[in-house]
């Protein structure tokens, strides 16, 4: 029995949008088409996916906040929408880092009222509260007001709220959104902790890449409702092991004048890295047999045409290679 | 519902109603004047209408409206609210359901707001009457208000429903309060109304909370009857219960399909 099972969740969603005064259109839009996957006990599995991908939709439905129009997902073997009950208490989730809570509360006001909320009381409320608040490290900021604390707090603060009833399962969309590298870091830490030493299974969603590539034991890319791939990271990235990616540096040069110099050469994609409408950076995917005779004429233009270059190098695939090979979408 | 978990919520929404008070000492200071405001212009258009009722009869009148029926469009605009507040979700995973969850969790407020309501009038009433009559007459309504509650708890979490359904970002409910309240009888007698808005006034569950205020009145002055009206209030509360408790769970569905 696995923590958390998906088999085949579809969602569409019927809007009906009024055109003139009797007349209505309806709209259908297919947010999950066909998703299955699981997660492991003590596993971190990242839901990666562009904007509209579906990774809310997926989160709302094992939140039990949303009822999927076919397809079962299970928590612990629980059915979501037939033991709807039973799974609320199995899962912590937290869908916002910036609310959620009530401004002119503490913080430890607000995790006591959701823990009464949850069904918590007494010494077993006072213990489940401090414990959460230890295992973010707001125990020092437990009696701030909500609209007193920064970012980085209420980011933690929402997931000491998920941890209340120390669920099996946590359900965490975006748990780092917005945040700054030494909080998002922090936070990053914690999610490893609840993971391996808790042995929680814990499901994200992120726009992070780098966050996916540095935590998640597994990473799902989720690209118009559908899973293109799920695998461990290094995984991934062997599916793409027959290409090598060539980086050039340029100090200041217009996006015109680079593409034209790099047009000409056999790359199954050119990726352009702007900074202020400048490019700064040009990535070319090549296949390796070819990489090394690519890079020789490579040098040999770039010194016939004169153009300033900082540095030339040849790099691995990273995860968001994957991405950007399985969805088709440059950034997520 | 189990009782032990009813009594937790009603738990959850003691606990957060003190902090909140304790919090915000402006909300208290309004959710004291409010009354007197409300008060004031039922008397002035109780004078423009010529009608006989006396300033203590509006007291009782006044807090009705802003108690019970009330009730109505506060748990719907605080569905609204919360869902702004991206704390709507965290209510909804409450293993009990949205709706239940919002509706007991407001119960407390209801009954602490109002009990401070009436007994922030407990020094005009001691003008008008004996101290120990008033202090009856504060028991009393206090009593009638939580009385006036019962058969409201199903109709508001409906009606809630209704409202987070609708995925309005304001209680559209608060546009036809004034309606309500007029086919209600709460700002006129109804005897006065036309035709067609007394058809329109049997048909609202807040119509009789209003003759219900209003026998009550009259039964402080003959205790007889308020028997009667207690025994009334407490089968119309079955009956509106029964009957919205379960449209509320279907709207619960509803609103689960589209989304919390």
């Amino acid at each position: 029995m696995y923590p958390v099972e998906v088999h085949n969740l579809r969602k569409t969603y019927v809007t009906r949008k009024r055109i003139g005064l009797f007349k209505t259109v309806e709209s259908r839009v297919e947010a999950l088409r066909g998703v299955s996957f699981t997660v492991n006990e003590g596993e971190i599995l990242g839901i990666l996916g562009p904007n509209g991908a579906g990774k809310s939709t997926l989160v709302k439905i094992l939140a039990t906040l949303l009822l999927p129009d076919e397809g079962y997902a299970k928590i612990l073997g629980h059915d979501i929408v037939e033991e709807r009950s039973t799974v609320r208490k199995l899962i912590g989730i937290s869908l916002s880092v910036e609310k959620g809570f009530f401004y002119k509360l503490t913080a430890r006001e607000n995790l006591k009222y959701f823990g009464m909320l949850y069904g918590l009381s007494g010494g077993k409320l006072e213990e489940r509260v401090s414990e959460a608040l230890k295992a973010v490290g707001l125990q020092n900021l437990a009696d701030k007001f909500y609209e007193e604390m920064s970012l980085g707090m209420k980011a933690r603060l929402s997931i000491a709220r998920s941890l209340l009833l120390d669920p099996p399962v946590l359900i965490l969309d975006e748990p780092t959104l917005g945040l700054d590298p030494v909080t998002s870091r922090k936070i990053r830490q914690l999610l490893v902790n609840l993971a391996h030493q808790k042995r929680k299974s814990v499901l994200i969603t992120t726009h992070n890449l780098f966050e996916a590539e540095l935590i998640c034991d597994r990473v799902a890319i989720l690209s118009e409702g559908k899973i293109l791939a799920i695998d461990t990271v290094d995984d991934l990235k062997k599916r793409i092991a027959d290409t090598v990616f060539i980086e050039v540096r340029l100090p200041s040069v217009s996006s015109l004048q680079a593409l034209n110099l790099l047009r000409s050469f056999p790359s199954s994609e050119i990726r352009v890295y702007h900074k202020k409408g400048v490019a700064e950076k040009i990535v070319l995917s090549v296949p390796v047999s070819q990489a090394e005779e690519i890079m020789e004429k490579l040098l040999h233009e770039v010194k016939a045409s004169k153009l300033k270059v900082r540095s030339i190098s040849v790099l691995e695939p990273t995860l968001e290679d994957v991405f950007v090979k399985l969805t088709g979408h440059r950034g997520v | 519902m189990e009782v032990g978990k009813f009594v937790n919520l009603l738990r959850a929404g003691l606990y957060f109603e003190t902090c909140i008070l304790k919090n915000n000492k402006g909300l208290f200071i309004a959710l004291l004047a409010r009354p007197y405001l409300v008060l004031a212009m039922l008397h002035f258009l109780h004078q423009q209408l010529g009608t006989a009722t006396t300033l203590k009869d509006l007291v009782l009148l006044s807090l009705t409206v802003t108690g019970s029926i009330d009730v109505l469009w506060d748990i719907a605009g605080r569905g609204i609210i919360l869902r702004m507040q991206g704390t709507l979700p965290y209510y909804a995973v409450v293993p009990e359901g949205v709706l239940t969850s919002l509706t007991v969790t407001f119960i407390p407020r209801y009954l602490l707001e109002n009990l401070f309501k009436t007994l922030i009038f407990l020094p005009l009433l001691i003008i008008l009457l004996e101290p120990a009559m008033a202090l009856g007459y504060v028991a009393s309504t206090y009593i009638l208000i939580i009385l006036g509650l019962l058969p409201l708890v199903g109709l508001s979490a409906f009606l809630a429903g209704l409202a987070l359904l609708t995925k309005e970002e304001s209680p559209w409910l608060e546009w036809i309060t004034p309606l309500i309240l007029l086919a209600s009888g709460a700002l006129f007698p109804v005897s006065v109304l036309p035709c067609w808005l007394r058809a329109i006034s049997k048909l609202l569950p807040t119509t009789y909370i209003v003759e219900a205020s209003n026998l009550l009145t009259r039964a402080l002055k003959a205790k007889s009857v308020l028997g009667s009206i207690i025994i009334a209030i407490a089968l119309l509360s079955i009956a509106y219960n029964a009957v919205f408790s379960k449209l509320a769970k279907r709207t619960e569905e509803k609103l689960l399909a589209r989304g919390v």
